[in-house]
């Protein structure tokens, strides 16, 4: 009991100290809950990049970035492929209005299919609209397999939401406040109907209800409950539903002349150079060390290009492993979440450049934190222990080739 | 007749009834005082998750989930039993005892259906924070977050505290008629009353369903999806206290010419 | 002070004779009709906006699922239900006619607070986006044809039939300023389409929307009264059927403990 109190107290006493807080961060989307193999062998998320974080209300930001569809070999069987899909973004709600977004310089209001292996670049532009800390990720709904989240990242804003104005021209020529656009209207219909349907109710309410009628009913003296005063009222009733609808709809019908249905119709997206290239990969064995949080991969790498290169990342479900070795710390990776950055995390048993058509053999270790805090280590409770991601290789001129890995994961335990 | 009836009610109904309140209303103050402590407590409710539900909600594996989000369950899941055996049991003890159904006085009879309609007042009113505010703004939530567990801000207050509430108070309201209408203990168990209490208890257990459906069937938050119907066919089920109704009105109708105030 | 015999009582109470009662008694017959109001009243406003929003809410949160083909036949087919139930009950033991007035009123009040508090006061979406779609104009009808025709078989044809068949153009009264094309980077869209899309949710993946993705040519400029007259016809059948579904819940029978 005392346990009991002393968890109530916990509470209440936490709610009044932060009751002021409450326009502070969101830490996560929930996506963190999601199953490994559903954020490590469907979508990979490449060089996601935010133009702004610090953000005023009515600023606006850009997401841009690249996601990669794992191919066949590698989407998880469980997972429904994306024939239908749709560029979202995971958000605190409207916090951020989506003024548009893009996938390869297509209009992306509606859902598209897209192809297995295929890769694509994204464009998503937000305009804030309340105040606060908000934790931003792109995201693709894939239909009947669900959320797949990116990478967020954190964006301030400030001001007031009183200010926010989000205007747009109709093609009918008026210029209209999405936000409010037409909420008066709304209010006012509901409001002149909902006093007729009060009237209504108030009438009969203000009669003897239950008992009394109740036993005039019971012996068949039903009709007399029925009053010449109801049957002209409810006649009158009939008479200004019937009327007032008609009205309405014909109010309506004179001041907005040009409407059409909601649109609802499916994207058709063009393929965009493929990132995967250059580079054959096996992959021979893969364990994940628990007590070490470390994966660790043997593979058999070809360079099918025409330089040489080395392995320089692995990319998977968001968390990125860099090479120290290879030294990729670009513009673009040190604006990346820290909280998704091993910078140090890969390790490759020979890191002299791989020739081009040579084919060797590499013991790679992507050894961090991560793997718990992301709850990617769960894989191995999974019922299909497999596992999928990107690696990075990089040229002598500094190109980065991209290739797939993935397959079965064998978990060591302690002692083991 | 009055006179019997105030012996069966004992003192507090002449008090009432000095203060101008007519007997038949003697309960009416704990109505109105349970009618607003609910009010209040969900309106507490409300704010809490206003101010942790973004803060503190979002990532159900986090420290601070814990502290503010699994520590109320958790307390809720104590405190309902609790409360169910306290509310049950005070009204079982308090029933009438060595009383014959048949003799209880008109007056008598006449406000214990006050009493019991103003039980299912506040067990409407709890089925309606459940059913209605809490399950509709359920969606709110969803819309904002990616589905993380079965324990979210909106859930721990609609499925495991709002529906352990009306389902403790509804079974109370049967334990009163069944003890204290002479209706209920002459002629048996009111199909309708147990339709009225059972099916939005099945409820309760129905999330069962609903989180089995979105584990593995159904990421999306599709309100009208069938994983959810299991709600809709318990929930016709409230319909049931209009036979409940009809039952107090004629036993009311027998009650009322045997009495002038 | 007792006012009639308790065999007079019996006789009223049997049915077969209507004896007024003292105005003492009409005094706590009117006290408890307005405690089983109260019940009611939240019983109907928990129970029917669930079945709602559990079958038809998707259409009635969002301004972006308001189409011609589905929502204009799910909305009032699955809102004439528990009106056809609060008639039976309603009309056949009180002669009361306000059954579907009450239920759509009590929908309508309890979607706002909702609305209001939970979608826009917590979740920051827009009160356009959310504005629900009312049922009165076929409520008030259907309420009305009960008490002019005295007959549940007429209100389901006149009044069930006005019941869907005023939805569409009871709401387009104010939906119709939201169907104004914009064009958005090239794409003709509508401003509920636009302002849907601006207004992110997570749960509500654009593919997911149930609406209209196209019609038959025949009547493609008609979708909307062909849709509404649909909704009619199905909701004269909805509401017989739920008229027996009220008959049925609200039986007096009772069950020996021994029989549970």
């Amino acid at each position: 009991m005392k346990n009991l109190f002393n968890r109530l107290f916990t509470i209440i006493s936490a709610s009044a100290v932060l009751a002021g807080f409450a326009a502070q961060p969101a830490f996560a989307h929930g996506e963190k809950a999601q199953e490994p193999f559903l954020r490590m062998r469907t979508v990979q998320w490449i060089d996601v990049a935010v133009t702004k974080t610090n953000l005023a209300v009515n600023d606006e930001t850009v997401i841009t970035g690249k996601v990669h569809f794992m191919t066949n070999e590698h989407w998880p069987h469980s997972a429904a492929k994306p024939e239908l899909a749709f560029l979202n973004v995971s958000a605190a709600g409207p916090v951020m209005v989506r003024k548009a977004s893009f996938v390869n310089g297509v209009n992306m209001v509606n859902s598209a299919k897209f192809d297995l292996g295929a890769d694509y670049a994204f464009e998503i532009r937000l305009k804030a609209s309340w105040p606060g800390k908000w934790h931003v990720h792109p995201m693709i709904n894939v239909k009947d397999a669900g959320p797949l989240v990116g990478p967020g990242t954190w964006v301030e804003v400030t001001g007031s939401h009183a200010d926010f104005k989000d205007e747009m021209k109709t093609l009918t020529g008026e210029t209209v406040n999405l936000e409010t656009y037409g909420t008066e209207n709304n209010v006012k219909w509901h409001v002149i109907w909902g006093l007729i349907a009060v009237a209504w109710l108030l009438w009969w309410l203000a009669k003897p209800l239950f008992h009394s009628r109740y036993a005039k009913v019971k012996a068949e003296l039903g009709d007399t409950l029925i009053t010449g005063g109801d049957r002209m009222v409810s006649a009158v009733v009939l008479v200004v539903a019937l009327g007032l609808t008609y009205y309405g709809y014909s109010a309506a019908e004179a001041r907005y002349p040009v409407t059409l249905p909601l649109q609802s119709a499916t994207a058709t997206i063009p393929h965009s150079p493929s990132l995967v290239e250059g580079v054959k990969l096996v992959l021979d064995r893969a364990t994940y060390r628990v007590p070490g949080r470390a994966m660790e991969m043997d593979v058999s790498i070809t360079n099918t290009s025409s330089k040489p290169f080395r392995v320089g990342e692995f990319n998977t479900a968001g968390v990125r492993f860099l090479n120290p070795e290879v030294g990729v710390m670009d513009e673009l990776t040190k604006q990346y979440p820290s909280y998704l950055l091993a910078e140090k995390g890969l390790t490759v048993s020979d890191n002299t450049p791989i020739q081009p058509g040579e084919t060797r053999k590499l013991h790679l270790v992507a050894q961090d934190a991560a793997w718990e805090v992301e709850r990617l280590s769960s894989l191995i409770y999974d019922p299909d222990s497999r596992f999928g991601g990107v690696l990075y290789m990089y040229d002598t001129d500094g190109k980065r080739l991209i290739t797939e890995v993935g397959g079965t994961l064998v978990p060591t335990f302690a002692g083991t | 007749m009055s006179s019997v009836a105030s012996k069966g009610l004992g003192g507090t109904a002449a008090k009432s009834e000095a203060r101008g309140l007519s007997y038949y209303l003697q309960d009416l103050k704990w109505l109105i005082l349970s009618v607003v402590g609910m009010t209040a407590f969900y309106s507490f409710v409300i704010w809490y998750q206003r101010s942790f539900g973004h803060l503190y909600g979002m990532d159900s594996h986090s420290p601070e989930f814990d502290q503010y989000w699994m520590k109320w369950l958790n307390t809720e899941l104590i405190l309902e039993p609790v409360l169910a055996v306290i509310v049950w049991s005070a009204v079982w003890f308090t029933r009438p005892r060595n009383e014959v159904a048949s003799a209880v006085a008109p007056r008598v009879e006449i406000r214990r259906y006050f009493t019991f309609v103003m039980w299912l007042v506040i067990y409407t009113y709890a089925v309606y924070w459940g059913a209605s505010f809490f399950a509709e703004q359920d969606g709110a939530w969803h819309q904002v977050v990616t589905r993380d567990t079965s324990f979210t801000p909106s859930h721990i207050m609609i499925f495991y505290l709002s529906f352990p509430v009306y389902v403790i108070i509804g079974v109370a309201s049967v334990i009163y008629a069944m003890t204290r209408l002479p209706m209920y203990r002459e002629n048996g168990v009111s199909i309708a009353h147990i339709l009225a209490i059972v099916g939005p208890f099945m409820i309760l257990p129905n999330i069962g369903l609903n989180e089995w459906g979105h584990a593995f069937w159904f990421m999306e938050e599709l309100f009208s999806a069938p994983l959810h119907w299991g709600f809709v066919v318990l929930g016709w089920t409230g319909l049931a206290l209009g036979g409940v109704a009809m039952q107090i009105v004629q036993r009311v109708n027998m009650l009322l010419p045997q009495v002038s105030d | 002070m007792t006012t009639t015999t308790t065999a007079q009582a019996e006789v009223a109470a049997a049915g077969t004779t209507y004896v007024p009662l003292s105005p003492g008694a009409e005094r706590i017959g009117r006290a408890l009709d307005w405690v089983i109001v109260a019940a009611t009243v939240l019983v109907l406003t928990g129970a029917f906006h669930l079945h709602f929003m559990l079958t038809a809410g998707d259409w009635d949160f969002w301004l972006d699922w308001k189409d011609r083909e589905y929502w204009i036949v799910l909305s009032p087919v699955m809102a004439i239900t528990f009106c056809g139930a609060v008639h039976y009950i309603l009309w056949q033991h009180f002669r009361l006619p306000f059954g579907a007035t009450l239920c759509v009123t009590l929908l309508v009040v309890a979607e706002w607070i909702v609305r209001y508090v939970g979608w826009h006061g917590w979740s920051h979406y827009p009160i356009n986006l959310l504005t629900p779609a009312y049922f009165y104009p076929g409520a008030l009808a259907l309420d009305a044809i009960l008490l002019l025709s005295g007959s549940w078989v007429v209100a389901g044809i006149l009044g069930g039939s006005l019941f869907g068949f005023l939805f569409f153009p009871g709401n387009w009264a104010w939906l119709a300023a939201y169907h104004v094309p914009v064009e958005v980077n090239g794409i003709v869209m509508t401003l509920a389409d636009y302002i849907g899309y601006e207004n992110i949710r997570t749960g509500t993946p654009e593919y997911i929307r149930i609406i209209e993705r196209g019609t038959l040519r025949t009547f493609g400029q008609h979708s909307a009264p062909v849709s509404a007259a649909f909704a009619a016809f199905l909701c004269t059948l909805v509401y017989w059927m739920w008229w027996f579904i009220g008959k049925w819940f609200s039986n007096v029978k009772y069950i020996t403990s021994k029989g549970l």
